[in-house]
């Protein structure tokens, strides 16, 4: 592994930060640190960039253990929330902040220093501007300039604290696609802190899901997605309901020691009453709220009682509330304080057997 | 605001500023002014180049630059340590910060005296190193440090608290030390604000009596202060002459003034 953390431990006064984290990193992946806000993500990057120093345990990169390492020496470049552009300095000297503080202390490589600020704003797209200020950029234009100022010192690793969030929702997206293909292109080992899943689940090779300072679940998107290792993970990713009482939904039976099931959005399937294709599968819903969200309508429905959330793709026009629909729930997830268990809807299976 | 004040409200309360701030402040400059000259530029220009006069001005300009460089270093100490730390008794520091701006000069005076002077625990040290303190010019620049003391620092702390520690931060990742990082980084940042509060404590020190009073002792020609010896003049009843002297002070403000207004707008039309 090439960055790695082994039990991990940060308390900030009596409050614990991290507890036992302990997780490793393949060289030239990108992962995502995702979880909700408090939950010790951004303590663990920090740790990393050698920002905070952990109570115990031993952080590695490329092999050293860096934990008496200071930050400077550690051979990581750090994009913040913020930013944290220079406000004083222009973009060329922004980016070359690094490179001259290097070069007072080797000396020799004077004369690299312009060619290899260019260089990075060719790359990031934002020639022409060297001599702006960060105030006279766009905050997508900031971001890059961030980018390409904690790349100039050639890091090893590359750490970002939530490298969307100051950004409009618009050109957020743009920039996700832009900063994957860009730290692709450059094959540098990255880890960015987010709370935003979609985020994650696009721009991460593998996902880390942190949760009151502690690792739930490691591995790539669709893992994650599929096969949620903890509750915690169940409930976090995706946009699903929870139902108490799931045994009244027709074809799951109560299971000892589960007492709630979590239900994802396409989990769930709707007919209309009269063109219902599996009525000994089905149970009644009605429609509570209806919300438009352009490409899909977004239904809370009551079902026996229970609220489950489904997107209706809008094939047959829009619903309102008050309508009765059937809705079939194909399996759910169904949880305790510990486990995860994927269960399926066992009338389905009575229905259309399968023989080979 | 003309909704429920009007224009009648308006233009009374600017007028009423007007007024106090002529019949307050306007009025007795200009009449220190007129008092020094009223018996003629000789007079006048006598009282101010006589010896004595001139080694209080000296003094007063020493004990300025002395109570200045102090500030300024310990004010920037001061900020950096409770904006880019979190430590235990982090508010009380910062609540002691203004007691000189809470407390009288005078008593301030008399902390010296009972510290320094014969009576007080520190007389002994002193003497063996044959100090003096008390009734001489280290006493003098003690007073007025103590009493300039947090004009800077409340300049540099709400400033250095809206910055943050981020480009700070962003810098020693990349291997700048911590005097690169203040020079370039911290440095840019409060450089008006640092000025503003420097000229505040110029102000200040030049001006300064009650704490200067009692820890000076009155030797003239040796530990008075312009004030000091504008309020002998005075009490000797040489009104000329004390207000000749005085017309230096005020000169001095206006300068002051001026210089506080173009550093204002400058770090002004910076933030924007």
């Amino acid at each position: 592994m090439f960055v790695e953390l082994e039990k991990v431990n940060k308390t900030f006064g009596s409050f614990q930060a991290l507890k036992d984290v302990s997780f490793g990193i393949e060289q030239g992946k990108i992962v995502g640190l995702l979880g909700p806000s408090g939950s010790g993500k951004t303590t663990i990057l920090r740790s990393l960039a050698g920002l905070e120093f952990p109570d115990s345990g031993i952080i590695r990169i490329a092999g050293r253990a860096v934990n008496d390492v200071p930050a400077r020496e550690r051979g990581v470049g750090f994009v913040f929330q913020s930013y944290a552009l220079f406000r004083y300095m222009t973009v060329f000297d922004n980016i070359a902040f690094g490179l001259s503080v290097k070069k007072k202390k080797n000396g020799a490589e004077r004369g690299q220093i312009p060619e290899r600020v260019h260089e990075l704003i060719n790359l990031v797209g934002l020639k022409g501007m060297e001599k702006r200020y960060p105030a006279q950029l766009s905050g997508g234009q900031r971001q890059r300039v961030a980018f390409a100022r904690a790349l100039a010192p050639q890091p090893q690793v590359l750490l970002l604290d939530e490298p969307f969030a100051a950004i409009d929702a618009k050109v957020r997206k743009e920039l996700r696609t832009w900063l994957r293909e860009m730290i692709n292109r450059v094959g540098i080992t990255s880890i960015f802190v987010t709370h935003d899943q979609d985020e994650a689940i696009e721009v991460a090779d593998d996902i880390v899901i942190v949760n009151e300072g502690g690792i739930e679940q490691k591995g790539s998107p669709a893992e994650i997605y599929q096969h949620p290792a903890t509750p915690f993970a169940a409930r976090f990713i995706g946009q699903s309901s929870e139902l108490t009482d799931y045994s009244r939904l027709h074809g799951f039976l109560p299971i000892a020691g589960f007492h709630q099931a979590v239900i994802r959005p396409e989990f769930v399937h709707i007919f209309r009453p009269d063109a219902d294709p599996y009525p000994n599968s089905t149970d009644d819903g009605l429609v509570e709220q209806a919300y438009f969200r352009g490409s899909v309508q977004e239904l809370h429905l009551n079902v026996c009682g229970q609220r489950i959330i489904v997107n209706n793709a809008l094939d047959d026009g829009l619903l309102s509330s008050g309508d009765r629909l059937r809705v079939l729930v194909s399996r759910m997830f169904l949880v305790n304080e510990r486990e995860v268990r994927l269960a399926e809807n066992a009338s389905l299976r009575d229905v259309n057997p399968v023989f080979i | 605001m003309r909704e429920y004040s009007g224009n009648i409200g308006k233009n009374a309360l600017i007028i009423l500023c007007f007024l106090f701030i002529v019949i307050m402040l306007l009025i007795p400059l200009i009449s220190v002014l007129a008092y020094a000259l009223r018996q003629g530029w000789a007079v006048f220009w006598e009282a101010i180049s006589d010896p004595y006069a001139l080694k209080a001005l000296k003094l007063t300009l020493v004990t300025t630059v002395w109570a200045l460089v102090i500030n300024t270093v310990f004010g920037i100490f001061a900020a950096w340590a409770l904006t880019r730390y979190r430590f235990r008794g982090q508010h009380i520091i910062e609540t002691l910060i203004d007691i000189p701006f809470a407390m009288s000069p005078v008593i301030a005076g008399l902390v010296f005296i009972l510290v320094f002077g014969r009576i007080g625990w520190a007389y002994p040290i002193l003497q063996q190193w044959d100090l003096k303190v008390v009734f001489a010019v280290p006493g003098i620049i003690l007073a007025t440090v103590f009493v300039t003391f947090p004009f800077v620092s409340r300049e540099l702390i709400p400033l250095m608290n809206a910055q943050g520690t981020d480009e700070e931060e962003a810098a020693a990742l990349m291997g700048a030390g911590t005097f690169h990082i203040f020079s370039k980084i911290t440095l840019p940042h409060i450089r008006w604000g640092l000025l503003y509060g420097m000229i505040l404590c110029t102000a200040r020190a030049l001006g300064e009596f009650g704490a200067v009073s009692v820890v000076s002792g009155h030797l003239r020609g040796k530990t008075n202060t312009l004030p000091l010896h504008i309020e002998i003049l005075f009490s000797e009843f040489k009104l000329t002459s004390a207000f000749a002297v005085s017309s230096i002070l005020v000169v001095l403000a206006i300068i002051i003034l001026i210089l506080k207004n173009i550093v204002q707008r400058k770090g002004k039309s910076e933030v924007q």
